[in-house]
């Protein structure tokens, strides 16, 4: 598989992501990270208000205790951090902050987990907790190493016959997902360990940041009862419901709506759906079917590359 | 009757609250069937394009108007936040003639912050929908899967109960005890409508006139409109509509539907004597208060 490049660089003052190594460039990055004074709020508020505003090309995220982290042009990013350490920030930074800065240059970010097949990136998304970075954690473990959680960033403002998608955050899981995979853990992210999520190990870890995207499915969330009527399926879509089921996808939507205008949102996705497949994977969404929901995923997809890292 | 204050400025969110298995989503389809006012049934998956409305514990809510993951803050953080997304709700939505309506099943209390996480100063008011726990037990039985009764009957009776939160796809939600709850919003600083699930049952387009008037909406006086928001949320509709489609509200553990059966009673059927005795025990106290006994109808 060709490897391709990240679409901008990266030049932080704290530690990102193992994820985001692809992106570093110190000294002469295309976008600058760095602690310092953020204002409260702008001026001349264009989008949002209390939690996150756009005005003039530069976007203010805020987010618990105080932390502020203000994207502008898309180039700088600063973060005032009172009394946080780095592994409280680095949440909202790779999340919030960093989908902000994608769309200031033009890129897309969708709220996938994703795991590398023979042709390319197979991507899973879905609401916060219908297990994307679970199944894709899973799917690790049977030959397909896990490429990126949480965000996936497009990196082509134009879709031709490929589109490159890159990953930038490592694997995070709550406690029970570590459990069901019996996942290595490498530390809590945040400061309240038990609390929430932990940065975990996936079995094995594609080496590279970018590939070329291939399908995106969205999970659906059944009953047990509806399970025990029929079987886990993979349903094609297209057309309309595949337009909206990519629209649902994108990863903050209203800063996209923000900074891109909805009028350019659609037009990149209306480009984006024909590129790639777009399915529905039904499964019940209880842990004693899970195994039996990863198998079937497995059997819809491509075979898996080699050679991937492993990290087990 | 009191009524809610009229929608104004920041002011514009109506609750929706009451323990669960109580009648809320029925509650919110009926509404939204009388505000859409069309010749056809709002589908049981679709009550948010019909009206104006959030799940407050959602998380895809949460995320999607603060702009950062709820799952990236602990639970006490995202529980703090709360009122601060909800006032950003208030103000950043459009649609301005309408309450914006909000359902919760949580106890009206203070975040661990010591706010209030019902803000009254965007409040227009709450409908509060209460029902028979013993129903209530039994009802949530079935939503959860559970094989007997007795862990459900233990819930309504802990003054520690919560729902949702880590590793679910909704944030924490603490209920209180049923007592517990029932007083937390009946006794809230804002106005509030009491609606017995029962009554709703047996004069349903009366109740459902009585809600859209304490929430001044048009035609709240519309026999018509009402009627057919009724016929709409009838009982029958809603089973075979999640028959047909699924429900996506649906616990993912539950081996029934979300519309099982509705009816008042039920419990008669299921508890066995010492699981009503341990309900009757309780919150004998709040269920006089409010009508129930063990041999009265509901």
């Amino acid at each position: 598989m060709t490897v391709l490049e990240v679409p901008f660089t990266v030049d932080a003052d704290l530690d990102l992501d193992e994820a985001a190594a692809p992106w570093l460039r110190p000294g002469c990055a295309d976008v600058v990270i760095r602690r310092g004074a953020v204002p409260e709020s702008l001026p001349e508020v264009e989008h949002g208000g209390r939690f996150w505003s756009a005005a003039q090309g530069r976007f203010l995220v805020k987010a618990p205790h105080g932390l502020r982290i203000l994207v502008e042009g898309g180039e700088r990013v600063r973060y005032e951090a009172p009394g946080l350490a780095a592994d409280e920030v680095r949440p909202f930074l790779q999340g919030s902050a960093w989908a902000a800065l994608a769309y200031q240059r033009g890129l897309l970010c969708l709220h996938a987990s994703a795991v590398v097949c023979a042709d390319g990136v197979h991507a899973f998304t879905g609401a916060s907790r219908d297990g994307k970075s679970t199944l894709a954690g899973a799917l690790s473990m049977r030959g397909y190493p896990f490429f990126s959680d949480d965000v996936l960033t497009l990196a082509t403002r134009r879709f031709g016959d490929e589109v490159r998608c890159c990953s930038h955050q490592d694997m995070k899981l709550h406690p029970d997902a570590v459990a069901l995979l019996g996942a290595r853990i490498q530390r809590p992210v945040g400061r309240e360990a038990g609390d929430g999520k932990v940065y975990a190990l996936p079995r094995q870890r594609w080496p590279h940041a970018c590939a070329s995207l291939k399908a995106l499915y969205v999970l659906k969330r059944e009953q047990r009862r509806a399970l025990e009527q029929g079987p886990f399926t993979v349903e094609r879509l297209s057309g309309v419901p595949a337009l909206n089921a990519l629209l649902r996808t994108v990863f903050r939507p209203k800063f996209a709506v923000a900074i891109l205008g909805r009028g350019r949102l659609f037009q990149q996705l209306a480009a984006l759906q024909p590129q790639i497949g777009v399915f529905r994977f039904h499964r019940p969404f209880v842990h004693e079917w899970f195994d039996r929901g990863v198998a079937h995923m497995a059997e819809a997809l491509p075979a898996g590359p080699l050679p991937a890292l492993d990290c087990a | 009757m009191t009524r809610a204050h009229p929608v104004s400025g920041q002011r514009r969110i109506a609750w929706l609250a009451s323990y669960p298995r109580s009648g809320n989503t029925w509650t919110r389809l009926l509404l939204a069937n009388f505000l859409s006012a069309a010749a056809e049934p709002v589908g049981i998956n679709d009550i948010g394009s019909a009206m104006p409305s959030a799940l407050y514990h959602g998380r895809p809510w949460f995320d999607s108007v603060a702009g950062i993951s709820s799952s990236d803050c602990t639970e006490d953080e995202a529980e703090s936040l709360r009122p601060a997304v909800v006032r950003f709700w208030a103000q950043e939505t459009k649609r301005k003639a309408t309450p914006l309506f909000c359902k919760s099943h949580e106890a009206c209390r203070d975040t661990p912050a010591g706010e209030p996480l019902f803000p009254n100063d965007v409040t227009v008011g709450a409908v509060y929908l209460i029902r028979n726990p013993l129903d209530v037990a039994v009802s949530w039985a079935f939503y959860v899967g559970e094989e007997g009764f007795a862990d459900s009957v233990a819930y309504l009776n802990a003054r520690t109960s919560c729902i949702g939160g880590d590793g679910s796809h909704e944030l924490r939600q603490r209920l209180f005890d049923w007592s517990g709850h029932v007083e937390s919003w009946t006794g809230a600083p804002f106005p509030v409508l009491t609606v017995r699930y029962e009554d709703l049952l047996a004069d349903t387009a009366g109740w459902l006139g009585r809600i859209a008037s304490f929430l001044r909406l048009d035609g709240a006086s519309d026999r018509r409109r009402l009627e057919r928001a009724v016929a709409h949320s009838a009982f029958a509709r809603l089973q075979e509509n999640e028959d047909r489609e699924g429900f996506h509200k649906n616990s993912p553990h539950s081996r029934t539907p979300f519309f099982r059966s509705g009816v008042a009673g039920d419990w008669r059927r299921h508890l066995s004597a010492a699981q009503v005795g341990d309900i009757l025990a309780a919150h004998g106290a709040t269920m006089a208060r409010f009508g129930y006994s063990c041999r009265a109808t509901g």
